[in-house]
């Protein structure tokens, strides 16, 4: 009896396992099958909103790319960034690891919250040697003229109860204390770290982006105010919520497309908050510093500005006779909403794409004060900034010889 | 192409499989030729050139050997085989030491044809006179690029048995086969490319501490087993689909006990095919054993070379030949008596410091890892990062550790066979969710991260 049982378990066995490997072979071969049929007929994307780039196209075969192999790669790329259906399959992978306990993704920490989190970046000791050394130079050689530097931090300093458990990140409060250390007394440092902390309960960072909100460069802002010389309590804000569906870079890199953020911005009351926006790059003018039709893009945070321009020059209704000069990154882009009623001029000048000469700005545009708003991950790498402020000096020099 | 890639497995596979159901046998091999030959073109066609020369020589040179022995010149014939073999090493020397790119699988192949020519000199196998034939067995793709490394004597008895009628595949070929394929792309797909992902997270850290570069050893070393063992597997199910049984490559390798037992279970095909053509006609262990270590050591040190040409690899060669020395001729007595789980834990300790060897681009920086190990960094033995990859990976430890003994499959082939009906059911829908995740994964290793830092 025994031995016909376990006979006839053996058989059981091998027959359960036949059906279940023709099984799986069936299904998995069919899938290969469809997927196979699918790609052939499905049309190509040109943009990822998702992934935030272009994808790419089915390559030309020519010999050379087939000599050197360069068709077979470009063919792979195309053939995976045409792949069907593939946000949900980024969007599986991304539940299937987060599943298995990864919290970081591609430098990008998905906290609590839902709050994705950047990690702040190592700084650069030659670039902000170099930087420092151009920014004193530069305060030195325009002696007459207000000079302030604020360095916002990233997120993952402010609100480090929002990071994953232990994740490890650099101490970016030190090394933006380390940098401001070396700077000469006739830089400004104001701090803007301790206003964000004290509201570090509102959302002054968004979820899903590198930026900080307009919340967040508010509270810097009226911190700010006394050392900038504007008395803040002198002018109502009024908050606009102007989109409810953000999806910033963050969520881009991290493939963590949960969350949307929300868009506010700010409008002094008052007459003397008129202004116009001079675009020269893209010889346009403006009565408004917010482009709704970018709330239409994958990245609306450039609604403020349209986005980054080497050269942005804004006359307003205040009759002060002061004039600012901003050298900034994006952070500024969201924080000149409120300065409108206290600067008759605020010329934007973004290091990255600016080619011409600092000194001549200052002097046409009669400059008394000078801010450096940068976010600290920028500054902390930034080559930029100091090609410009080296050349202003050379050429005030020169012009001074003359 | 690699079989774990989007191209591989919706286009060249179905491709492949379609055809191969709809040729009548006869035409079969001429089919998975021509196919080999196209799998091995893609990326680089003018690594096939290298092929083709390799191919036609070494087909003359069998055909000579063969004419030798018939004409009852074994002398001759012997020389003809040296000189055969020295131009085919030369040849892979000559890639492995120059700055010429190397030819992908060319350490395999070559290690193929001179399985040929040796297996004819001994007369267990004649010259292949069908081109075909030969062709297949060279660059037959499931097994050209990482093998496993197959005697031609085994792949020739198949191709008889294949013309005579007797397939000896069976009917059950493409569930088997194809069951093997997807447990191999699991293991390399969903843990070692994660693996690897969490080895690079710590080779990232210019400074560590000591716990850091321990678990950075220990995530490298299973993703090297379930990259290599994965490969394995997706090349032997591939070879049963389509007609051919290979032996396996990987036997559980992490339960050895002994660097011996390891070399037995690691990457089997090699380290028979060093038995087989380089130790025994050295003597292999029929000799002093003073001549037995030499040989061994002689083994060791091309083991070590034929995986890279840096120093760093002939030392790793060199670690595991006094292992293994010493084992034979120092421990033999003493092993006995330590408790199994010692000798496991021993041994897996050894065989992964070996690793370091492997993945460390040089011998210094070898070395230099060593030290980090012991806290060489300055970071002490354990810091926050330590805590939060451990945490970030446990899950992952956990599952690899368990899969590199047999009880999931055991559990699994016990269990869900046995019981059949709604447990098969359950692991049908498994197998094929897990095969939906490997697609994600492959889909999102082509996910660039860096076009979007917008300032």
């Amino acid at each position: 009896m025994e031995k016909t049982t376990s006979r006839r378990s053996v058989k059981r066995i091998a027959r359960n396992r036949r059906e279940h490997h023709k099984k799986v072979a069936q299904i998995v071969i069919g899938i290969m099958a469809a997927v196979f049929v699918l790609n052939l007929f499905l049309p190509s994307r040109g943009f990822s909103a998702n992934e935030n780039r272009s994808l790419a196209q089915r390559p030309k075969i020519t010999l050379s790319g087939i000599r050197d192999g360069s068709f077979f790669t470009d063919f792979a790329d195309y053939y995976a960034d045409q792949f069907l259906l593939r946000d949900l399959w980024m969007s599986i992978k991304f539940h299937a690891d987060y599943l298995m306990n990864q919290r970081e993704f591609s430098g990008v920490y998905v906290g609590s919250d839902g709050y994705l989190l950047a990690s702040p970046e190592k700084p650069d000791k030659e670039a902000t040697s170099k930087t420092i050394a151009a920014m004193n130079a530069f305060a030195k050689e325009f002696s007459d003229q207000d000079i302030s530097l604020i360095m916002v931090p990233d997120a993952a300093a402010i609100l480090p109860d929002k990071l994953p458990g232990n994740a490890p990140v650099r101490d970016q409060l030190s090394d933006i204390r380390s940098f401001t250390m070396d700077l000469s007394d006739s830089v400004r440092v104001i701090d803007a770290s301790q206003a964000l902390k004290t509201h570090a309960t509102e959302r002054i960072y968004y979820r899903t982006d590198h930026h900080w909100t307009s919340e967040g460069a508010f509270a810097v802002f009226r911190s700010a105010a006394t050392s900038l010389k504007v008395d803040a309590d002198d002018v109502k804000y009024k908050a606009h919520i102007v989109s409810e569906t953000f999806q910033g870079t963050l969520a881009s890199k991290s493939g963590d497309h949960h969350r949307h953020d929300q868009i506010t911005v700010y409008e002094p009351q008052g007459t003397d908050s008129l202004y116009v926006v001079n675009y020269p790059d893209l010889q346009k003018r403006s009565r408004s510093m917010f482009v709704a039709d970018q709330l239409d893009e994958k990245d609306q945070y450039t609604v403020f500005f349209g986005g980054n321009h080497p050269m942005v020059e804004i006359r307003t209704t205040a009759d002060n006779g002061r004039s600012l000069l901003i050298f900034k990154d994006s952070y500024a882009n969201s924080f000149v909403q409120f300065l409108t009623p206290f600067y008759q001029t605020i010329i934007m000048v973004d290091p990255r794409y600016y080619y011409d000469d600092v000194s001549l700005v200052v002097r046409e545009y009669g400059i008394t004060d000078i801010l450096f708003l940068y976010s600290a991950d920028t500054l902390l790498v930034d080559t930029s900034l100091a090609d410009v402020l080296n050349a202003g000096v050379e050429a005030r020099e020169a012009n001074a010889e003359l | 192409m690699t079989f774990g890639s989007l191209l591989f497995l919706f286009i060249f596979f179905p491709l492949t499989l379609l055809l191969y159901n709809l040729v009548s046998e006869k035409d079969r091999l001429v089919l998975l030729s021509v196919m080999s030959i196209l799998f091995y073109a893609w990326g680089s066609p003018s690594q096939l050139l290298v092929l083709a020369l390799s191919m036609a020589f070494n087909y003359t040179a069998g055909i000579e050997i063969d004419r030798y022995l018939d004409k009852g010149r074994p002398g001759v014939a012997r020389i003809a085989l040296f000189a055969a073999v020295l131009a085919d090493v030369a040849v892979l020397a000559a890639f492995k030491y120059t700055t010429l790119t190397m030819p992908i699988g060319i350490s395999f192949y070559t290690f193929s044809v001179i399985s040929y020519l040796a297996d004819i000199y001994k007369e267990e196998a004649p010259a292949e006179t069908s081109i075909v034939n030969y062709i297949l067995y060279v660059s037959f793709f499931p097994k050209i690029t990482s093998g496993p490394i197959v005697r031609y004597v085994d792949f020739k008895i198949q191709l008889e048995e294949r013309a005579s009628g007797k397939s000896g595949a069976g009917k059950s070929a493409l569930g088997e086969g194809m069951n093997l394929f997807l447990i191999g792309l699991f293991k390399k797909v969903l843990i070692a490319d994660t693996l690897g992902a969490a080895f690079g997270d710590v080779t990232g850290l210019s400074r560590m501490a000591a716990g850091t570069a321990w678990l950075g050893m220990i995530f490298y070393s299973l993703q090297l087993y379930f990259d290599f063992s994965g490969y394995s597997d997706m090349a032997i199910g591939l070879a049963r689909i389509f007609g051919f049984r290979f032996d396996k490559n990987f036997d559980y390798p992490y339960l050895s006990t002994s660097i011996s037992e390891f070399w037995r279970r690691w990457h089997i095909s090699l380290g028979s095919w060093f038995k087989n053509y380089v130790y025994i006609p050295l003597g292999g262990n029929r000799c002093t054993p003073l001549r037995q270590a030499g040989n061994l050591m002689a083994v060791w040190i091309l083991t070590g070379i034929w995986h890279g040409s840096t120093w760093n690899y002939l030392v790793w060669g060199l670690y595991h030949g006094f292992f293994v020395l010493l084992e034979k001729f120092a421990l033999k007595n003493i092993l006995e008596r330590i408790p199994v789980g010692v000798r496991v834990a021993l041994t897996d300790l050894i065989a992964m410091l070996g690793w370091v060897f492997f993945f460390s681009p040089s011998l210094s920086s070898a070395f230099q890892y060593f030290g980090k190990m012991f806290g060489s960094d300055g970071y002490g033995f354990w810091d926050q990062t330590t805590s939060f990859f451990l945490k970030e990976r446990i899950l992952l430890l956990i599952v690899s550790v368990l899969l590199c003994g047999p009880f999931v499959k055991n559990f699994h082939d016990t269990y869900i066979y046995r019981k059949g009906g709604a447990a098969k059911t359950i692991s049908v829908v498994l197998y094929a969710a897990l095969f939906l995740v490997c697609i994600a994964g492959l889909v999102s290793a082509t996910y660039t991260s860096f076009l979007y830092v917008q300032f």
